[in-house]
């Protein structure tokens, strides 16, 4: 199945765009010391001012955050958040996605920066550990996060790619048990993990450090079924929080509706709101829909519980079901939405219905 | 996996290592340029 034209037109815009924004935080460093006339290059590198944070993220980066996402998951699981749809196949698949990443894709990791990386980038070890924490965070802020951003869309736009990120996709369901779950090709190939190791071989490792622990708890928290940002759209005074939020960061809304089944709610918006840590790009680029509800139904409509084992290995593995896209011979792309909504906010979308959809929470 | 599975899977591959390596150089050339000035 061909890229739509009006598709690769979008993603070659806002590819050239991207260019600018992945240099910004470095021409803004450049504008800073040449206004302070600081030369950080020429001194040893400072140590980091606050050796307790350093240890916090280390912790988080390591038991922290599968303790955290178990300790939520048992959560949603005594609060019934999962209904009857958590089935046997869905449970050993999230399992599975959950502890194969951290046998496989951690050991890839630690290969790749501790062999490969001095290979490829010989005498460049820590070059640039005279770059100030702050802006380390900054450029690994960007480079991270912009980079899955674009991992992630084109895994929804590229017809090709699509079955490689379907599993994420298929839990007709949301919450810590699916956060994880991805084809293990996806994950291994994720381009910002590879980025991000050449970035700390560089000398950015503290702010990677930082800057993964904070991605990484608000992305967990935009999956989990506990709705923590309606308490913000519920109370008036906290609605310019809420505004700056919700423009910010993906929330458990915006990232709902990424996951709804349907778009037909004026709720969902599973062709867009593609945003990881940050919801930013998709409004920069206009794949984004605002939302302050949540979305009736989760997963794909043309579902069909798909063999675990295919979910998490294809193309190595194959499902048996006919029709499926996981099968041999099926199809790259199972639902062919007509007229999709907020593709790119602008193409082919009329702005009227964008601003009655995306107030439709002021009427509730 | 088929011929056409690999196929996919090469083209998956380097559609990966360039949304990696064209933020990578910018970051690379936009450091070591700073530190010439």
């Amino acid at each position: 199945m061909p890229l739509k034209k009006e598709t690769g037109r979008s993603i070659l815009r806002d590819a050239s765009v991207s260019l600018l924004l992945y240099a910004l935080p470095v021409l803004l460093l450049a504008a800073y010391l040449y206004i302070t006339g600081d030369k950080p290059w020429l001194r040893a590198p400072a140590k980091p001012a606050i050796p307790v944070l350093k240890t916090v993220f280390e912790h988080l980066s390591t038991w922290g955050l599968p303790v955290l996402m178990v300790g939520v998951g048992i959560i949603e699981f005594a609060l019934r958040l999962y209904e009857k749809k958590w089935t046997r196949n869905e449970r050993i698949l999230d399992i599975v996605c959950f502890i194969g990443p951290k046998v496989f894709i951690r050991p890839a990791v630690v290969y790749f920066t501790l062999w490969l990386l001095p290979v490829l980038l010989p005498g460049l070890k820590n070059v640039f550990a005279w770059v100030p924490l702050v802006w380390g965070f900054l450029i690994v802020a960007v480079a991270d996060d912009l980079t899955q951003y674009w991992y992630h869309r084109l895994h929804h736009q590229v017809p090709f790619l699509w079955r490689f990120h379907r599993t994420h996709h298929s839990a007709p369901y949301m919450g810590m048990a699916m956060a994880s779950r991805q084809n293990i090709i996806y994950t291994i190939f994720f381009s910002q993990i590879y980025l991000t190791a050449a970035l700390v071989y560089l000398g950015l490792g503290y702010a990677a450090l930082l800057v993964t622990g904070v991605k990484s708890i608000i992305t967990l928290a935009a999956h989990s079924s506990i709705p923590w940002d309606k308490p913000l759209y519920s109370r008036k005074w906290l609605h310019p929080v809420a505004w700056v939020l919700e423009r910010l960061i993906s929330t458990p809304a915006t990232h709902h509706a990424h996951h709804a089944a349907s778009n037909d709610d004026g709720v969902g918006h599973y062709k867009g709101n593609f945003g990881n840590m940050f919801f930013l790009w998709d409004v920069i680029f206009g794949t984004g829909i605002i939302t302050r509800r949540y979305p009736a139904s989760f997963g794909l409509s043309y579902y069909q519980g798909e063999e675990w084992y295919a979910q998490f290995l294809w193309p190595i593995f194959k499902s048996r079901k006919a029709g499926s896209e996981l099968s041999a011979g099926g199809p790259e792309v199972g639902d062919e939405v007509t007229g999709q909504p907020g593709q790119a906010l602008g193409v082919g979308y009329e702005e009227e219905d964008y601003v009655e959809k995306k107030y439709l929470y002021d009427l509730q | 996996m088929t011929y056409h599975d690999v196929v996919i899977l090469a083209k998956k591959i380097l559609v990966g290592i360039v949304v990696a390596v064209i933020p990578f150089l910018i970051f690379f050339v936009g450091l070591k340029l700073i530190q010439h000035f």
